[in-house]
């Protein structure tokens, strides 16, 4: 018999990271100029594709993350986004919402906000994390599933609505980290389904993920012990990509649309806006990506 | 290679043979058995299965410690046959990692058969009578209508197998491609001019680790959702 010791490494992971995104265009129209989370990350794959340095195993995922001011354009931004320095770029808020970081060695850790002045700020001891959102909701803290809806998110009481949601959430000893979209818009008839409430949400972190994942051959891959969940954002700006490239890809030129279709037609496997169906108009001010890079 | 390419690292299986015909008689050798051979299964279509199967997860009981944890892989059905009709000696499973290191290997003597209801039979080469006309190993083990008597691949199975192995989640600690290489030693040690058992050319298996797994189209309350899956690998643990 002996303790085991051990370590998270993320020498497979080589970032999960948070960003913000710039309009993809300076137009003055909103839904011609909206950030994308797909946008950005297609943009990375086809700058590496256009330089020859796309390999088999490189992978991206994202979803956006934090609320945004819909009467205001260019969005700006509710609350913070840790992109790698300190201090995190964007504004305190007006209610206290949550906070997490997420350290270059993958750690993670989730705080409710502090009152600085007269608006909730971050917590001084982020600042040894580079990366992170704050301004969001709690679904579960610790393992404590936030029932309360002035707790989860204060100043916010629309939680009864089904909407599209993004959601992150962490597993106990941080092994594992989800980034969930669920579709869904009920102003939207894409048959999808109506979208989940706030409750849904929770509840699908405390029922349904620790259980219900399966591989493709339905085998169960693992149970889970979802330690904290977060509330990134909901609407039908809600987002969500992942591409695999499964081969090599040789220098490609062209413009990004016969790249695009060249890369998921033959190198890649792709779930974004087009493999839905190209419902949704998506995009907002930030997200929260995790990539793999051989 | 023949074309002046570099072959491209992988795990490859062969035969080396040496003969000698200035011998009387001629004398020959080979470092793999020449009794015992694996056929590997195909699909639906005709085509070799390459990929062993992700069968499941062992938590062994304990969802909150990792370091004990296992996946369950399947090596989809293969046949073991033995032209005189012994059992494998041994069976022995190698695990290679991405770049191709090999990173454990285990016995699997004991592990559970699909192909018989979960017994510990993996050894078993003799071959059972297919088509029942009291013969075996008719045409075995090319396929070939070898009787001459207008059928093809009687018996030629062999003894089908397939086998479930646990292997521990921390060796898994990169993502890529994992190669299994099953070999099995012949029981034909009285046979072989030093007392030798060899072992048969070996059939190797792989499987993909991603790091960032994609889930989706499923659905919780008649919404579907998709979800992005980062694995942080665990180290191997380390005994203090």
């Amino acid at each position: 018999m002996g303790a085991y010791s051990s370590r998270a490494t993320n020498a497979n992971v080589k970032g999960v990271k948070t960003n913000v995104l710039a309009p993809v265009s300076n137009t003055g129209n909103p839904d011609v100029d909206l950030p994308s989370v797909q946008h950005y990350i297609w943009t990375k794959v086809l700058a590496k594709a256009r330089a020859g340095d796309l390999r088999k195993g490189t992978i991206f995922a994202a979803v956006n993350g934090a609320f945004f001011n819909h009467t205001a354009y260019p969005y700006p931004l509710v609350g913070r986004v840790g992109e790698g320095l300190w201090p995190w770029t964007g504004n305190p808020v007006m209610y206290c919402r949550w906070v997490f970081g997420i350290s270059p060695s993958l750690s993670f850790k989730v705080w409710r906000m502090v009152l600085k002045g007269s608006h909730y700020d971050i917590p001084d001891a982020v600042s040894s994390f580079p990366f992170g959102l704050s301004g969001v909701g709690c679904l579960i803290h610790e393992g404590r599933s936030i029932i309360d809806p002035n707790e989860a998110l204060e100043g916010f009481n629309e939680m009864d609505g089904c909407y599209a949601r993004t959601l992150c959430a962490w597993t106990y000893n941080r092994h594992d980290l989800f980034l969930v979209w669920a579709k869904g818009d009920p102003l939207l008839d894409t048959g999808l389904g109506a979208g989940w409430t706030w409750v849904d949400a929770r509840q699908f972190l405390t029922d349904f993920l620790p259980y219900g994942l399966y591989s493709m051959n339905r085998a169960r891959v693992k149970q889970f012990n979802i330690s904290d969940g977060l509330m990134l954002d909901g609407g039908s700006h809600s987002d969500f990509i992942y591409i695999r490239i499964k081969r090599d890809v040789p220098a490609l030129n062209g413009s990004d649309q016969e790249l695009k279709t060249i890369i998921r037609n033959h190198y890649a496997e792709v779930h974004d806006a087009v493999t839905d169906g190209g419902w949704y108009v998506r995009g907002n001010r930030s997200l929260l990506q995790a990539y793999v890079e051989p | 290679m023949d074309d002046g390419t570099i072959a491209p690292a992988g795990v490859y299986v062969y035969r080396l043979g040496a003969y000698v015909y200035s011998s009387a008689p001629p004398d020959r050798d080979s470092n793999r058995s020449d009794y015992l051979f694996i056929k590997r299964a195909v699909d639906e279509n005709n085509e070799p299965i390459l990929y062993a199967d992700y069968w499941g997860y062992d938590d062994k009981g304990t969802p909150a410690d990792e370091f004990d944890d296992a996946f369950i892989y399947f090596i989809r059905w293969y046949s073991l046959y033995d032209t005189a009709h012994r059992n494998a000696s041994a069976v022995r499973l190698v695990l290679f990692d991405p770049d191709v290191n090999p990173v454990g290997e285990w016995g699997l003597e004991a592990a559970p058969c699909i192909a018989h209801a979960g017994s510990a039979d993996g050894l078993v080469a003799i071959p059972t009578d297919d088509d029942g006309d009291g013969l075996y190993d008719e045409d075995c083990p090319d396929g070939v209508d070898n009787d001459g008597d207008g059928v093809q691949n009687e018996d030629t199975a062999g003894a089908m197998h397939g086998l479930l192995f646990h292997l521990p989640t921390y060796l898994f600690s990169k993502s890529g491609e994992y190669r299994f290489l099953v070999y099995f030693m012949d029981e034909h040690s009285i046979d072989d001019k030093a007392h030798r058992t060899r072992v048969a050319l070996g059939l190797n298996a792989q499987a993909d680790m991603l790091p960032i797994l994609w889930v989706g189209n499923d659905e919780y309350r008649a919404t579907q959702f998709q979800i992005a899956w980062v694995r942080i690998p665990l180290e191997p643990p380390t005994l203090t």
